[in-house]
């Protein structure tokens, strides 16, 4: 349809008035609900969260209708999408180093260390009490433990529970309890 | 040289346009590829404010107290104002686009003036609003003097608002040439609703200025 209209005589797609004023008053709706939601005292996750999200409404409706790329050819449309995600890309996994930072610095005596620290302890004790052994194959255990310990990958096995949480829960919440241990 | 090439038709027969550009095989490739070359920096330009916006995240993850406590310092009512300025302004700008498509050159020259006319009050607003901020000492970085405490890091909340509000101020301010360029160029006669492809891209450039205050001022402004 509109391809037809283009080889013709690229006749301008021109809108009613009505979508035009339509779209600014949506817009100023939104400008007063966020500046509302600002004053609301909302928890400062949920009031970012709202924020960001009528940010985009609005964005959306910018792109859309005012810089016609409903009824633009569709190359512009993949031009706006590709910068757009690869911000977000950008973003997620900038974001991920920053707020993961705490969870893996050694120095920081962080969650990763104290997993570890757990799972050698976890290796090197229970052990104990079942062998009930002599000092000598307390020794061997002593050892194998810290062999285990320089591969770090008997030390993830044995917590990853704990780590499933912390990166399930998102890494806000990792990053808190991360910097929440770090001061005790 | 146009003189001569006053016979030559293009593909689909039609007459030579005043503003037909011999590397384009008609008015319509013309103008898709015209703006196709826009959206293409705006694409870099969504890119280029990303890195701002990074360093806005990352240091507001690092002192989440600083950005409560200096965004207070911030007025709400003048980001509001400036918000809605900026958004009657893409309003006009689309309508200015409209009136090209219609051949309407005196709605053309009404909204785009409107547009110029928003534009110098955003900038005076923020003029009014960096006054205030050079008088009490909210400067980025080394410059910080504050008298108020705000914990944390203060001087990096306004290096990062200087920066983003200043890059987006020069945006504005390229903005107001493109727009009398376009202007003095409408007054002239140049668009219809058979050429108006640099009204239209003008336009694109302006939204996207728009665009970047939409998160700019939640962003900035209503921390809380």
């Amino acid at each position: 349809m509109a391809n037809h209209a283009h080889e013709s005589h690229h006749e301008p797609h021109v809108l009613p008035l009505s979508v035009y004023y339509g779209v600014f008053g949506a817009l100023l709706v939104l400008t007063v609900l966020t500046y509302a939601v600002s004053f609301a005292g909302l928890p400062l996750s949920l009031s970012f969260g709202v924020a960001m999200l009528v940010a985009s409404c609005k964005a959306t409706l910018v792109a859309a209708v005012f810089m016609h790329l409903i009824w633009d050819e569709k190359i512009n449309v993949i031009v706006l999408a590709v910068s757009v995600l690869a911000m977000l890309l950008f973003f997620s996994i900038t974001l991920m180093d920053e707020l993961s930072r705490g969870l893996i610095l050694p120095e920081e005596g962080t969650l990763y260390k104290q997993h570890e620290e757990a799972a050698l302890k976890e290796i090197a004790n229970p052990p104990a009490a079942e062998h009930g052994g002599g000092r000598e194959s307390g020794k061997a255990e002593h050892k194998a433990a810290a062999g285990a310990a320089e591969g770090s990958a008997a030390a993830h096995a044995a917590a990853p529970a704990a780590h499933a949480a912390g990166s399930g829960e998102g890494s806000a919440a990792a990053h808190a309890a991360g910097s929440g241990s770090g001061h005790h | 040289m146009s003189s001569a090439t006053n016979a030559h038709d293009d593909a689909h027969g039609q007459a030579h346009h005043k503003f037909h550009q011999h590397h384009f095989l008609t008015m319509a490739q013309q103008a898709s590829s015209a703006k196709f070359g826009v959206w293409l920096f705006l694409g870099q330009e969504v890119l280029f404010f990303s890195g701002l916006f990074m360093a806005y995240f990352v240091f507001r993850a690092l002192y989440p107290e600083t950005w409560l406590h200096a965004a207070e310092q911030l007025s709400k009512t003048m980001g509001g104002i400036n918000t809605v300025v900026l958004l009657y302004s893409s309003l006009t700008m689309a309508l200015a686009v409209r009136s090209a498509q219609l051949s309407d050159k005196k709605g053309l020259v009404n909204n785009l003036i409107q547009t110029i006319v928003c534009a110098f009050i955003f900038l005076a607003v923020k003029y009014v609003e960096y006054s205030a901020k050079f008088e009490h000492g909210l400067l980025p970085g080394a410059a910080y003097h504050g008298h108020e405490f705000i914990p944390g890091r203060p001087e990096l909340f306004f290096t990062v608002y200087f920066t983003m509000t200043g890059l987006h101020g020069i945006h504005v301010i390229a903005g107001i040439g493109v727009l009398f360029w376009i202007l003095k160029r409408a007054i002239r006669g140049d668009f219809d609703s058979t050429y108006y492809i640099p009204v239209e891209n003008v336009g694109l450039y302006w939204h996207l200025v728009d665009l970047v205050w939409i998160f700019l001022f939640p962003l900035l402004y209503l921390v809380r």
